[in-house]
């Protein structure tokens, strides 16, 4: 009786068997989804030597270091594992040695160049010296420049996170979505990479023929909104050049008041409040 | 029936043909060019379980050759080892150089390790490497070592491929010498 009711539906039994057989199968050769935790680094040469006595692995001529969407050229690397702290050196030396970054969601393009490099991981912290400099393109336009004497990139993955720049003084030049160049010197330089806010100290900009001085002034890369804070006889001051019908121009000397914070909007040029040819009083 | 008899003849020259393609091709590859047809014919001894070691002036343990077995050719004087392992203690790193088989050349203290060649370093401080290789010229005396081929170091940590290879076990060094490629996984913090 069991026989009659199975046997016509056997084929079927069978089928389903085999399919689940083959869904199990296929489940466990998956391969795994790639592991975020990790970023492989590769690093290709024309030489390498390992020192056993130190633990000091050299690579040299012809140099590449690819790590996610990082690469580097140079003339010659090195690596050490430190083993009091388990952090990884990686140093490298070059006419300049030169990283390559390619933002996958922007399509931007940050060149750094320095004659000495240096990676340090897990930290994944690149240090770039000796006549560093910094680019951000986007395609042929170069949007930013930054020129230091020490330009520290912090990774987040083998993504830039933040940069930060030291020297005395720090060049950043920068291109707003008009066309305009806003060109700053400053002690110090932060770069908000993902935010795009840059944060200058002890820093003169110049936008146009404008020109703004604070100890503390952020700039928004995006808007090229610009806001300064200081106190005492680093409060923030601003020197406008403000077009006039005379043939000569007119220039306008603006301290902003003690302990305030001042914010300038420019991204749009600024409306002459004068007319007529009246000296421009404010 | 005729047409019987003529399948048998075709199927008898069918393996003669065989047979005689068979027996010419292997005497044309069948003797590793390294042995010689003459080395291989004539040995005057031959050895099981050797070790030979050398020791320092203060009387310390330098470096140890041993073998499954060794196989003396009078002709060239060179030694067909089986199974060889050199060891050698330099500072605080033990190197052990290993094959499936080796030719030792006693007058010119060379040994060429040939097939499935490993070279192992372990050192207390840094992490222990091992080295893979088709074949490797070790001079017991300078105890450099060299290889043209094709070699893979890696560790627990990472892994380097290149082609040529230099190793000075004095120094403590090894060198890849072209067409360098290493990879490793770092933590993305």
């Amino acid at each position: 009786m069991i026989s009659k009711i199975i046997k016509p539906h056997l084929g079927l039994l069978i089928g389903l068997l085999v399919y689940a057989q083959f869904v199990r199968g296929a489940e466990e050769a998956a391969p795994l989804t790639p592991s975020k935790a990790s970023t492989k680094l590769e690093i290709s040469s024309d030489n390498w030597k390992a020192d056993q006595k130190t633990g000091t692995y050299h690579y040299k001529k012809n140099v590449i270091l690819k790590w996610g969407e990082v690469k580097v050229t140079a003339n010659t690397l090195s690596r050490q594992i430190n083993t009091q702290t388990q952090l990884e050196e990686i140093v490298a030396e070059g006419m300049p040695v030169v990283l390559t970054f390619t933002d996958p969601k922007t399509k931007k393009t940050v060149f750094a160049r320095g004659q000495d490099f240096t990676f340090v991981t897990p930290n994944n912290h690149i240090i770039l010296k000796n006549k560093a400099s910094l680019t951000i393109s986007q395609g042929e336009t170069i949007e930013t420049d930054i020129q230091a004497r020490q330009i520290d990139l912090h990774l987040d993955g083998s993504k830039i996170d933040s940069v930060e720049a030291a020297g005395k003084p720090v060049r950043f030049s920068h291109q707003l979505v008009n066309g305009k160049r806003t060109q700053a010197q400053a002690q110090q330089l932060t770069l908000e990479y993902a935010a795009q806010k840059v944060h200058l100290i002890g820093a003169k900009v110049e936008q146009g023929t404008d020109t703004f001085k604070a100890e503390s002034l952020y700039f928004d890369v995006l808007s090229g909104q610009l806001s300064a804070s200081g106190e005492g006889e680093n409060r923030p001051s601003m020197i406008l050049d403000i077009p006039t019908n005379k043939p000569e121009k007119t220039k306008v000397d603006v301290i902003v008041p003690n302990n305030t914070e001042s914010s300038m909007e420019t991204h749009e040029p600024p409306v002459p409040p004068n007319t007529q040819g009246e000296e421009n009083q404010l | 029936m005729i047409q019987s008899r003529h399948w048998l003849i075709f199927g008898a020259i069918f393996i003669v043909a065989g047979v005689l393609y068979n027996v010419f091709s292997r005497n044309e590859t069948s003797t590793p060019t390294f042995f010689g047809p003459k080395t291989q014919k004539v040995f005057d001894y031959s050895m099981k379980n050797i070790i030979q070691r050398e020791f320092n002036a203060e009387g310390k343990l330098q470096s140890q050759l041993q073998a499954k077995q060794l196989i003396h050719y009078p002709e060239t004087d060179e030694a067909n080892l089986e199974l060889p392992q050199f060891k050698f203690n330099k500072g605080n790193t033990l190197w052990s150089l290993q094959a499936d088989r080796a030719l030792y050349n006693e007058s010119q203290q060379q040994l060429k390790l040939l097939e499935n060649v490993t070279v192992d370093s372990q050192t207390q401080s840094t992490q222990s490497t091992h080295l893979k290789t088709t074949e490797l010229t070790l001079n017991i005396l300078t105890k450099q070592a060299f290889s043209p081929y094709p070699v893979h170091i890696f560790n627990d940590k990472w892994s380097i491929e290149g082609v040529g290879l230099n190793i000075n076990l004095e120094k403590q060094s090894i060198e890849i010498l072209e067409r360098v490629y290493s990879s490793n996984d770092i933590q993305n913090h």
